[in-house]
Formats: C-alpha cells, structure tokens, sequence
C-alpha cells in the first residue's frame, strides 16, 4: 500500500509561430527545436516505458497553439527540411571532429538525430500527435489542454473572453484526441475568480495553481497542497508542491545546475567559423543556435570542458534516485499529519525538459522506472484517479494568483506592455458586440466573424507580454500584438461598412490559420439583454465620414513618395471605419476599380492623350477625375472631398462647388519650397494654382512646423486654417531582425563605441562639424569610431578634412549604404548624429529612433521638431563644434541618458508616428470640417 | 508560396471615453483611460483652458466589505494625474481589498466632478486566510456526460450543502 501519491505533471506551450509568408522564418525555429529537443525525446521516454511493461502516470498538458503546429502540414514540411539540414550538418561534425576531444558529443548528436527523425518520420509520419493519442489510450498519460492561445485570464476584461479561451482550447483537443479533456491548465497559472464556472460550464473537472493559490485560499486549506480544493462551482484545484518544484527548477541548487549536464550557451551556430557555418544559421548568417553544443557546465568559469554523454547520463539516474529518496521521506512525514495519503503535485514547463536541461527526458525515463520497479511508498498518479478515490475534499474560494514572478499579475502587467491591454479590451468588446449582432451569420460574413476571433485570440496570448518584459525578441511581440489587433479591427470596420472582399479576407485565413472550425458565437454574452455597442463614441451615435480622396498617383502608380503616403494613409483611415473613394490616374495593367484593404479605389484615363505638356495633361486628368466623381456622386453621399497637392487642385475646387461638399488639402511640398523662389512662368502657373488649392480648403494640412510656416509665407494662409500632422515612419523598414556579432567588427573593434551618420555628403549635412569634433572627443573618450555612410559633392573634402585633423584612423567612411548595411550600423551603434545646417524633413532622425539609437541633431528645420531636447535625444547648435563635441561626450559618458533617450525616442516614433496616430488626426481635422460645414449650413444632402 | 498581408495601421486611441482597473498583485492596481475628443473639448471649455491644462483628479475608493457601489466608500484618496497621461499605477494598497476610482475634476471651492468612473476589483490576499468555516463535500461530477450537461449549470452554496449531507456517491463513471 503506498504512503504516498506523486503527480508529474508537464506543460508544453509555445505560442503560434506559424510563417506561411516566408522560409526560414526566425521564430519557427523555436517551434522547430522543441521538437528536437523536448517533445520528440519525451515522446521516446514513454514509448519505452509502455513497451517495457513500466507502471506509470504522467499528466501532460498540450496547448492548443502547440496541438495545431502539430497538425499542421506546412510546419511538418518545415520541420523534415530543418531536421535534414541538422542530420547533414552533424555529418560533416562527425567528419570533421573525429581524432578529436569533440568526437564523442558530436557523434552523439549525429545518432540522435537519426533516432529523432526515425522517430518522426517512420513511428508517426509526422504527426506526432498520434503518439499523444496512443500515450492516452494507453490509461497512463492524462492529456490535457490549456487556454485556446493562452491567454492570460485574470487580465482579461470580459467574461466572454475568458469562456471563449476555454471552449475553443476543449472544441480543437476534442477533434483531435476524440474526447474532451478532464483537466486544463490555466495559462502561466493564472486564476482569478469566475474561472471555475467557466471551466466547469465546459466539463472541465480539475486545474493547477501556483503553491500560494491553494495556501492563499479561504477557508485555509486543512491539508495545505498535499490534497485538492473544490471551488464552489465544483472543479478541483491541485496546488503546487514547494520542495519539489524547486530541486528541479531552481538555477543554483537544482539538478539541471551540476557540473557534469550539457551547458546550453555554448553552441555551434556561434562558435564556429561563420563561412562554414552559415548554411545551418538564420538568413544572412545571423548566428542562432543549432541544438549542437559540446561543452558541459563545468562551473563558474568561461573554460569550459568537453561534455561527456556517459558521466551525464549517470548524473542523471543518481539524481532521479536522489528525487525518489526525497519523495520517499517528505510522503512519510507528510501522511503522519494527514486523515489520507499525501499527494505531492510536481508542475514544470516540458521545455525544461530537454530544451534547457538536456538531460531531462532521461531524468524522467529513470525517476519513472525507479518508482516503478524499486521501492512501493510513492506512486504515480494522475488528478482525476486520486479524485476518484478521494472525492470527499474541502470546498473553498481561491485567491487571483499565477505562476509568475511573484505570484501575481507583474510579469504580464508592467510598464513595458501595459500598454496592450486597451487594445486587447477593445477588442473583446467589439467581438461581444459583434456575436451579438450576428448570431447566426453564414457564408463570407461567417468567415471575417471567425477570422475576427482567430485574430482577437492570437493577439491574447501571454508569450507576447512576457516576451515585452523579458526584454528579448521584442520586436517580434510587438509586432505580432499589433498586427493582430490591427487585422482585427480592419474585419470589424470591414463588416460594419460593407467594404471587405473576399482576397483580403482569404489573405488573413492564410495568414492566420489556426482553429479552422473555430465557432464565433462562443463570444455571445451569456447574458441575454446585453444591448449592442453604439458604432463610435458613448452613445453619441457619431457616424464616420465618407470621403472622396484625390490623388493623381497611387500604387501601382508611383512617381513620388506622394503615391506610399496616400496609400498608407487611406488605408490606415479605412481600418478606423472611415470609407475612403480613391479617385486617380489610371496606369496600364491596373484595375479601373478595385476595393483594396477597404479603400475604394477608381483609375481614370484623361482623354485625348495627344496633350501639349505636363500642364496640359494635368487640366485633362483632373476633367476624367470630375467625371467619374460626377458618377459616383448619383449612388453616394460624400461628406468632405481631401485633395493632395496641386495636381488635383481642380477638381477639388469644381467638386466643392458644385455639390456643396467642404474641401481638405494636404500640401507635402511647394513649387516655391522645390525650387527656392518663383523663377519663371510655368512655376509661377503652378504657384497660383497651390494657392488656389489652399484658398478653396477649408482646412490644409501638412507634415510639420516648418512646412507650415512655408505655406503661411507664400499663401498667406492664416494659421487657423493650417493643421500639422507628422508624415509616418514604417519602423519595419528600418529594422534589423538580429545582429550579427561580426558584421560589427568590420567596423569598429569590440571596445570601441560607434558613432554613426547616414546622409548625402554635401555641406548642409553637416558632416564637416562632426570631424571638426572628433579631436575633442577622442581625447576624453579614445574609444571611440565614427563611422560615416553615404556620397557626395563634398566627400573628397570631408576625407582631407579627417586626415588634416589627425583622426583619419578614427573616422571610417563606408560609402553608399544600402537599406539593409545602413539598418544593421544603426543597430550595432551607440550613437547617431545629424548635425545638418538646413534640414526641412527629419526622417533620418526617426528612422534612427526606430532603431533604438539615441541621437544628437542640430536645431534646425524639420530636424529640430521632432527631437525634444533631453527627453528623446539631444540638440545642439548648428555648426557649433563644441556644443557638439559635448553632446556627444554627454552620451557617451552616461549609459542611463543614452538608454533613455533611445527609449523615448523608441516610443515617440511607434506612437506620434505611427500611422494610426496620424489617421486618427486626419480624422479629427475631417470631424472639424464636417462640424463647421454643418453649421454653416454648407454640406451636400441638405 | 507568396503572401502579402496588407500593414494596417495600429490604433493608438478609440475616441471614446472609458476607465478600466486590472490588478497587478495585492498592492497594486492599474488604471487605464481615454476621453473622447467631444469630451475633452468639452470640459476645457467649461473650465476655460486647453485640455493639456486641465487638472484632473484621480480618486479611489475603499469599497472593502461593501457589496454594491450605491453605499459610501470607507475612505478615498486623490491623485493628480497629467491630462496627457492615459493610465497610472496605484500602489501601496491592501491585499484582500476592494477598490473604485473615479476620474473627475477637483473644483477650487473643493467640490470633486467626476468624469470617469471605472469598474470594482479586488486585489488577492498574499497571507493565509483564517480556518473557520471549514467545509468538506464531494463535487466530483462522474456519470454526466459532457455533451448532455446545461453549459450553464453551476454549484449554488445549497447544492455545497446538499452534496455534503449526501452519502458520497460510489458509482464509478
């Protein structure tokens, strides 16, 4: 008769990394080496034990993101070519180690991943899936499931939210292992109130907490975690043993610290020659791990010694007999104070497993076989066979708790990504609120529904928070919270105004696959008279604005960066449920009409093409622009017209006349500004009809302090009248995905700083400043390189400048820098410099912003604006060299400043300029306008 | 294959007025807000400057033992937030605990106009709970089969009450 109960039980997660739009996505190999490393090798382990007849129970959790990666056949497809290019590399290893200390780990290597693939490939064809359905056939593995995404619960703002976690995660595990499952594991632990109702509603019988949820809980638990609590709703909480969590967990004193178990930071994808290396790295040799590493922990030295398989596998084995001696003597002690046996409840991430500690797997292979064959005080057992024999359990009310850092809510709550938690909520509404207006839609209306849900659910799971705090890959979260919110809100305007169609939907259902038969009606409120939410504003009913938009180029047409920005901005627009009617010229291959991304977009062909000039053209596109305005006036209702630039100036003006409809203009640049002055009749022409444009508005907007103060100057426009919205960064253009530690060493030595420039050389630039100040700065700080990217007129003077001054060995001119060299500078830079003499545009500054470098520029024009001094970066004279001689000591000196600066200089570009930001601007100066056109009585329709 | 998903713009507000409170952890909870643009207009002219000086108030109840929110609060406590800012931490709370707040305006002859008004929450105990009212019961459901079973159905405190005073039920499912 045993004393005492274990109950083992693992839980593997990763969040959905699924990358149809590319090979060789980075973060699929997280999925990718999980499988090498944790879930085929603990597949093995139990194939084993069945087939050697062993006694065990083991209870394994499987998300559902993890069940559908599982599942799906592009990922497997993937994972064979990863698995193959990982057999092939350890051949050459095996080659090429052989006479050496490194023969033996190498080998090993090789031969597992030939077990591995074995395994995969012939026992599963590929779908390893079946062996957890044949591991829960069997009666001794207990599969479970967690949250649809895992999301995080006790942050979540509606009950619905919460129940549509739950029914999805029980729905996809019912399809694939046949049955519902009894227990589920609430993401990172997390419980909060309400959640048993929910997991009982869905024949959920039992979850875990951390040690303090059921410690925490009132009544005071009797038997401590040794024995389960009800929850009033009926469902049994298994709290988390202390003592055993911590052997197994703990970085210092836990098993997976000895000396002789595999070191994980030292792998082959960064220690070997990157030339012979890189065909099994990231993309442009970006060093990542391979899974091959030869060394073992060895101590606290950084010299390490050659792993050994053998010693470690012994280690191994003496550390599961050690577990099981432990777990022998706590069961003893524990059953002396309690009315029934002791169950002692070990929870771990699987990933340990294998993954971090690579000789896990084994660990569980001999503490299993050891309980089995060696000693009958501990048995195994799984949370629903102990309740079965224990029903009788103490009912209580558990506090919120999770298994994070501290117990509670901070790891997931916390300045660097609290800031998700408006969307996510927003979100949830919008989705309650869409169930409840579609109960039972069908066809193509269905599917945006469901794809709102899949889009709602990728964006809630935890990793993406966690990942925000932990501070590595954040890029990578970020972007996939954005963008799922993004996408999610697009199919809402999309359906509230009518204007998806099926290829930008079925783009997203690529894109975004998981749950394939997911039901959207589990976001129905449960509640009966919830009544559906007003389209925007609180009750206020406000309707959004249709706007005709003029624009003489726009993708596929694309001269300027005129053409980026209507498109970025009528999108952007659209997917905050404004209608947007693109009317412009027509380009051969391109449709007469399309909706796109739900933008309405009309080409039109100027007649009689045989024009006698530029100016000419121009009259006859903006008559073509007219007319199909005319057209599509009769079928719609247009609440304001928004002209950009001069070349449209016509038919904004005919337009506004003849319906009655208020203008916007949006001037980007002038004739006056292009070509400093007015010199001659053609500009002079284009000029009066700038001026006309900006007379007809009756609100013009353009991108910053310094272009409006121009088009005050030379419209006499009075300031009232003019409303500055910043153009947008795309921050994806300018990141660098990962740094490769040799990229850097091309051009500066490890110790030394780099102070970056990237623009034209030319005098206004400024550079000429910057080498000035070199000799100051080297002399207080000698570390120091000065890297300076791009060509021009005045290159050849700039070097003699460098050698004349004495720093020629300091300053490294690398010439024209593609985006891709000028993106990996700024990211391996501790600084960057703009010291430019005249500058309309800051851009570069930004751009610079968005790669996280603090940086300096001169307070002048467009530059000086989007800089404030001390809080994102710093300022300084213009051609001052000692002013920016000290600036650049300043940076240098103080790490604190510099991490600041980077930091708000990172967030002022992924808020001021991001293109929500600035649609939502546009749609406050629309707001205006309709406001004050309705008051004057001076709107069409009425 | 070849994808190309469209970038939507991410919205950075939603026009709206709203104020939420979440927990962080038995001494902290968090706050988070956005005034419709009609609103702030609105409250900046009634007090006759721009928004960014409008001086707000954040102001939190102790509603601890208090079952609904018509009752008076134990006590409140302000704080002045930035009418730029859109969220802050209020730390230093009691565990086991529960809160309100309001986000309002606090007039010069002292009288507090509130604008906003968030949701209750309660911040979890980090000690153990007391022993009494100890109760034991069999809530293990064994027969019911899943697909039969009301989603809605849950245990009320007499259903507790019952399964403890029934003989525990030994057929196995």
């Amino acid at each position: 008769m045993a004393k005492g109960f274990f109950a083992l039980v693992l839980h593997a997660h990763l969040p959905y990394v699924r990358h149809p739009e590319r090979e060789k996505y980075l973060e699929e190999n997280w999925f990718f080496e999980a499988l090498t490393e944790t879930y085929i090798p603990l597949v093995k382990v139990i194939d084993n034990m069945l087939n050697d007849g062993v006694d065990f129970r083991i209870t394994i959790s499987l998300s559902p993101p993890l069940i559908s990666m599982m599942a799906d056949d592009l990922l497997k497809e993937r994972y064979l070519k990863h698995l193959d290019r990982l057999i092939e590399l350890a051949g050459k290893e095996t080659a090429r180690t052989r006479g050496t200390e490194f023969e033996n780990p190498a080998s090993m290597y090789f031969n597992r991943f030939h077990e591995i693939r074995d395994v995969f490939v012939n026992r599963y064809r590929c779908n390893l899936l079946h062996a957890f359905r044949k591991h829960r056939d069997s009666g001794k593995v207990e599969l479970i499931t967690s949250g649809a995404t895992h999301g995080y619960f006790p942050l979540m703002k509606n009950r619905e939210a919460i129940k549509a976690q739950v029914t999805v995660a029980v729905d996809l595990f019912t399809r694939h292992f046949g049955s519902p499952p009894r227990g589920m594991w609430l993401p990172e632990c997390g419980y909060t109130e309400g959640v048993d109702e929910i997991l009982k509603a869905n024949g959920i019988q039992f979850f875990f907490t951390d040690t303090h949820g059921i410690m925490f809980a009132t009544p005071s638990p009797v038997h401590g975690v040794f024995a389960p609590l009800y929850t009033s709703a009926g469902v049994a909480a298994f709290g988390r043993d202390l003592e055993t969590s911590k052997q197994v967990w703990d970085m210092h004193s836990g098993y997976p610290g000895d000396y002789n178990y595999r070191e994980f930071y030292r792998d082959i994808g960064y220690d070997l020659d990157l030339d012979y290396i890189s065909p099994y790295i990231g993309e442009n040799s970006i060093r990542i791990d391979t899974g091959m590493k030869y060394y073992r922990i060895t101590g606290k030295t950084d010299r390490k010694q050659v792993y050994d398989p053998g010693i470690a596998d012994e280690r191994a084995a003496e550390h599961a007999g050690n577990f099981l001696y432990n777990r022998g003597k706590q069961v003893e002690y524990l059953a002396a104070c309690m009315d029934r046996p002791p169950l002692v409840v070990s929870t771990y991430d699987a990933e340990l497993f294998g993954h971090w500690w690579y000789e896990g797997p084994q660990w569980i292979d001999y503490l299993l076989r050891k309980m089995h064959y060696d000693q009958e005080n501990v048995k195994t057992i799984t949370p629903w066979e102990y309740l079965n024999q224990y029903p009788v359990n103490q009912v209580s009310s558990l506090p919120m708790t999770s298994w994070g850092h501290r117990g509670y809510s901070e790891m997931w709550l916390d300045p660097a990504n609290d800031w998700i938690y408006r969307h996510l909520h927003k979100a949830e509404e919008r989705m309650v609120e869409m169930a409840q207006a579609y109960p039972a839609a069908e066809g193509f209306q269905q599917r945006v529904l469901k794809q709102m849900a899949r889009e709602l659910l990728l964006a809630q799971s935890s990793d993406w928070a966690f990942i925000m705090k932990m501070g590595t890959s954040v890029e990578y979260a970020e972007k996939r919270t954005k963008d799922h919110i993004a996408r999610f809100n697009r199919l809402y305007w999309g359906i509230k105004n009518n204007d998806l169609d099926e290829d930008e939907v079925k783009t997203l259902e690529i894109t975004d696959n998981i749950f394939p038969d997911l039901d959207y009606t589990v976001y129905r409120s449960d509640k009966s008279n919830v009544l559906p939410m007003p389209r925007k504003g609180e009750g206020q009913g406000i309707r959004n604005h249709t706007v005709l938009m003029l624009s003489w180029e726009y993708p596929p047409k694309t001269v300027g960066g005129l053409a980026r920005h209507v498109y970025d901005l009528s999108r952007a627009l659209a997917a905050q449920g404004e209608e947007v009617h693109v009317v412009t010229c027509h380009v051969p291959g391109a449709k007469p009409y399309e909706l796109l991304d739900g933008v309405h977009v009309y080409r039109v062909h100027p007649v009689h093409m045989e024009t006698h000039g530029f100016l000419d053209w121009v009259e006859r596109l903006n008559m073509a622009m007219i007319d199909c305005a005319h057209n599509l006036l009769k079928s719609h209702h247009f609440d304001l017209i928004h002209a950009h630039d001069w070349l449209v100036a016509q038919a904004g003006k005919v337009l506004k006349e003849s319906y009655r409809v208020p203008l916007v203009s949006t001037i980007h640049a002038t004739e006056f500004g292009r070509n400093r002055g007015i010199h001659n009749e053609t500009q002079r022409h284009i000029n009066q009809i700038e001026w006309g444009l900006t007379f007809e508005s009756w609100k013009v907007i353009c991108c910053s302090r310094y272009m409006a103060r121009e088009i005050a100057q030379v419209f006499q426009l009075p300031a009232d009248k003019i409303r500055i919205i910043a153009n947008g960064v795309e921050v994806k253009n300018v990141i660098p995905r990962v740094v490769d530690p040799g990229f850097r060493s091309k051009y500066a030595l490890p110790f030394e700083k780099i102070v970056y420039f990237v623009g034209r050389l030319v005098p206004e630039k400024g550079v000429q400043v910057l080498i000035q100040a070199v000799p100051q700065i080297i002399k207080k700080f000698p570390n120091v390189k000065f890297v300076i990217s791009g060509k021009g007129s005045y290159q050849e003077e700039l070097y003699k400048l460098a050698e004349q001054l004495g720093v020629n060995h300091k300053v490294y001119f690398t010439g024209f820098a593609d985006d891709d060299t000028r993106n990996m500078l700024f990211a391996c830079s501790d600084l960057a410099v703009f010291p430019s003499l005249y500058e309309p545009f800051g851009i570069v500054a930004l751009e610079a912003m968005a790669t996280r470098v603090p940086v300096i520029v001169s307070e002048t024009g467009g530059l000086s604006e989007v800089v404030e001094h001390g809080v994102d970066g710093l300022k300084v004279y213009p051609d001052d060299v000692n002013s920016l001689a000290s600036a650049v000591l300043r940076i240098l000196s103080e790490p604190g400043l510099a991490e600041k600066l980077s930091h708000s200089g990172w967030e002022k570009v992924n808020s001021v300029y991001n293109w929500g930001f600035i649609a939502a601007e546009t749609i406050k100066v629309y707001r205006e306008v309709v406001t004050e056109a309705g008051s004057v009585g001076f709107a069409s329709g009425q | 294959m070849k994808l190309n998903v469209p970038e939507y713009g991410f919205p950075t507000r939603y026009d709206e007025n709203f104020l939420v409170l979440l927990v962080r952890d038995p001494h902290c909870i968090y706050a988070y807000w956005e005034f419709s643009d009609e609103q702030m207009e609105l409250i900046a002219e009634e007090l006759g400057v721009t928004w960014g000086q409008v001086p707000l108030t954040l102001r939190l109840y102790d509603l601890t033992g208090i079952n609904d929110d018509k009752g008076s609060a134990h006590s409140c406590f302000d704080f002045t937030v930035h009418s730029l800012a859109n969220h802050y931490y209020i730390k230093d709370l009691d565990e086991n605990s529960s809160f309100r707040v309001d986000l309002g305006i606090l007039t010069k002859d002292g009288l507090f106009v509130a604008l906003l008004r968030s949701n209750i929450v309660r911040t979890p105990r980090e000690s153990p709970a007391d022993g009494s009212g100890v109760m034991w019961a069999d809530l293990l459901e064994r027969l019911v089969s899943r697909q039969e079973k009301p989603k809605s159905e849950t245990f009320s405190s007499e259903g507790v009450y019952g399964a403890e005073i029934r003989e525990p039920d030994r057929e196995e499912g």
